[in-house]
């Protein structure tokens, strides 16, 4: 069986046009897809969101002083503030800057007078900073009132986040480096769908059923074969994805490695099983499959985990997902599913196979 | 002495269709069996059912005293195949493709290394082991298939058609491969419709058609079987000096007439006379110019027992 395993993968990787289907395609189409739909996937903050420049007006002398102090110490990240003498001059400055915000404060009320180019981000931040600045404003005129002295705490002071439990989200390209690596492990089938046809073509299958192998070892070594090929384009894609687009596979290799390895093992012999019973259908159906559950597992754009549940590429892409990006616990369920077809069709195959006269 | 290969009764049906029908014969070890036929007579199938890739619908084949039967594989390492097609992996070079067969054959480092080079040196294409087939021409394309064939050094080398739609030169090369083989004891059977080659190589000759076996012997004993006579022209000089009466007189010499210097004989096969016939010419003083003694070929008796021709 090893003779036979070992001329398999000679063959699979002398072939030139596995290198363009299962290595140059997918990762093309993780950049382009990536690329294109990056904006989907914005979730970075701090590389997207411009400065918004504060142009402020104080009614009260006094108090302008005091606001002064506090905005300065405040130092929110992309946000600055600029006193102005008048509304109308800040407002004249908003009409000629970009990312820029007119505001007038009078005692503890805040308002906006005018604002220009400031997405949802930007409005977000801007209100909240200025909530929390109002706040501060009515405080001290409390204290001032009761004569007291003023505690002030910094609101990043009253919420702290361990970082080091916070996952960063996945960015397009990571997205579809994982979804076109689930995508290209269902063309397996391709394989499957011709893995005794060439040999078939140049009458080699039954040369070798003429020396001492039997059907049955024959079927399962050129299987193995396929499937330590694919074992291997799987290593690579996860090499080339950590280092063009830093897939953070190290946080569960084992598990990663598994859940494509039974994707592609699952496609390899579900293609073998349409080629055994259905030689004729089984290119066409194939391919209405494999659109099918690319759609459904998340293949193209992200899709429901009810939407996931119906698709072997969903079994894994879930998990996948949750393994990386959450600190969820690793959700085995879709491997072994994959793995136990697997193994059904293998053997309802060698049943088929073994019974024929011709192979 | 252990028979090389004995098959007997052997029946091919595919469905209601007979396309070998009771098959029997017995090849001795060291020796060239012929199986000739015209194509679609059945010898690829005969070929097929013996070495196990089909099912025979009946019948028992019987190799160095070994029952053949799908399950017991370990027989295959006795035998090769050379296939009527070329059955080569275009993406392997020579040596990887004989290299590979070694393999499942069973053979393993060194063994399969020497094994893998004398092979190629057997079908002369050593100086070609890392290129790959598709550079090869067709003659040396069917060497190749052969190389794959023998790297196990088989006792028995099942060659179905091995020279189709190949140059006459390199037919020769691989015909003179076999009897080297043979000379080195290897048993063959070959099957062919190029009555030239079995002719040739064979030691015995089963003719094959529509599934049956219509003849079976060696070359003399064929051509026996559709003629008791035989025609020899023998030309002479002196031929005034020819007494014709003690020609006819001789035991087996069936008619002789002289036609200028051309004596014209009908003989018995059986008796073969001709040998008597020289020497009463020489006696009476006549001398021999030439003998022409048409040969029956195999391609007459095919025709004789069939009424068409090999090649029909």
């Amino acid at each position: 069986m090893i003779t036979v395993i070992k001329r398999i993968l000679l063959q699979d990787l002398r072939l030139k046009s596995n290198y363009i289907y299962f290595l140059i395609m997918p990762v093309s189409l993780m950049v382009i897809l990536g690329l294109v739909l990056q904006s989907v996937f914005a979730t970075q903050l701090d590389a997207t969101v411009n400065p918004v420049h504060v142009q402020y007006v104080v009614k009260d002398a006094q108090q302008a002083k005091l606001v002064k102090q506090l905005v300065t110490k405040t130092k929110v990240a992309h946000l600055d503030f600029t006193p102005r003498a008048s509304t109308k001059v800040a407002q004249a400055y908003v009409r000629n800057h970009a990312n820029t915000a007119a505001v007038t404060i009078e005692q503890a009320h805040i308002q906006v007078a005018t604002a220009k180019n400031l997405n949802d981000y930007q409005n977000a931040l801007l209100k909240g900073t200025l909530a929390e600045l109002a706040q501060t404003l009515g405080l001290v005129k409390t204290a001032i009132h009761y004569q007291r002295p003023i505690v002030t705490v910094k609101s990043a002071e009253l919420v702290t986040v361990n970082r080091a439990q916070v996952q960063r989200s996945a960015t397009s390209f990571q997205y579809y480096a994982l979804a076109m690596m689930g995508m290209f492990m269902l063309y397996f089938a391709e394989i499957g769908l011709d893995m005794f046809g060439k040999a078939r073509r140049q009458q080699t299958l039954a040369r070798e059923l003429l020396t001492p192998i039997s059907k049955g070892q024959l079927l399962n070594a050129t299987v193995a074969g396929h499937l330590l090929y694919g074992l291997l384009v799987i290593a690579v894609l996860m090499g080339i994805t950590a280092g063009l687009f830093q897939m953070p596979w190290l946080r569960a290799l084992p598990f990663a490695f598994a859940n494509f390895a039974s994707l592609m093992a699952l496609f390899l012999v579900l293609g073998l099983a349409l080629e055994t019973v259905a030689a004729q259908l089984g290119e066409g159906v194939m391919q209405i499959v494999i659109q099918l559950v690319a759609f459904l597992g998340g293949g193209y754009f992200p899709t429901s985990t009810t939407m996931m549940a119906f698709s072997p590429l969903g079994w894994v892409m879930g998990p996948l997902r949750s393994a990386l990006w959450t600190s969820n616990p690793l959700n085995w369920s879709g491997v072994w599913l994959s793995l136990s077809v697997t193994a059904g069709l293998l053997g309802l195959i060698n049943v088929v196979m073994r019974r024929r006269e011709v192979f | 002495m252990t028979t090389g290969l004995v098959v007997t009764g052997l029946t091919k049906k595919f469905g209601t269709q007979v396309a070998v029908d009771n098959v029997s014969f017995t090849v001795a070890p060291g020796t060239v069996l012929g199986l000739l036929g015209p194509n679609g007579a059945g010898k690829s199938t005969t070929i097929n059912m013996i070495t196990g890739l089909l099912n025979k619908t009946s019948g028992r084949v019987e190799l160095f005293g070994e029952n053949l039967t799908p399950t017991n594989t370990a027989i295959r390492r006795r035998f090769g195949v050379v296939p009527q097609e070329l059955a080569i992996f275009d993406d392997l070079s020579a040596a990887e493709n004989v290299r590979y067969f070694g393999g499942l054959y069973g053979l393993r480092g060194t063994a399969l290394k020497t094994a893998v080079t004398r092979a190629l040196a057997v079908v002369d294409l050593t100086d070609h082991a890392n290129q790959r087939p598709a550079t090869f021409s067709g003659g040396m394309q069917r060497r190749l298939n052969i190389a794959m064939a023998i790297v196990h050094q088989p006792d028995l080398l099942f060659m179905d058609e091995p020279t189709v739609g190949i140059d006459p030169q390199s037919r020769n090369y691989i015909l003179t491969a076999i009897e080297k083989m043979r000379a080195n004891g290897m048993t063959v059977v070959y099957t062919s419709h190029y009555m030239e080659e079995v002719e040739r190589l064979a030691d015995n000759i089963v003719i094959i058609d529509h599934g049956q076996v219509i003849a079976h012997g060696t070359e003399a004993e064929l051509v026996n079987l559709v003629t008791d006579a035989k025609q020899v022209t023998i030309v002479v000089n002196h031929a005034d000096q020819l007494e014709l009466a003690a020609i006819t007189a001789i035991a087996g010499v069936q008619q002789a007439t002289l036609h200028e210097q051309n004596l014209q004989l009908v003989l018995d096969v059986a008796s073969n006379p001709l040998n008597q016939v020289l020497m009463t010419l020489i006696d009476q003083g006549v001398a021999v110019d030439s003998i022409d003694q048409p040969k029956l070929d195999l391609e007459t008796v095919f025709l004789n027992l069939t009424g068409r021709n090999l090649r029909d």
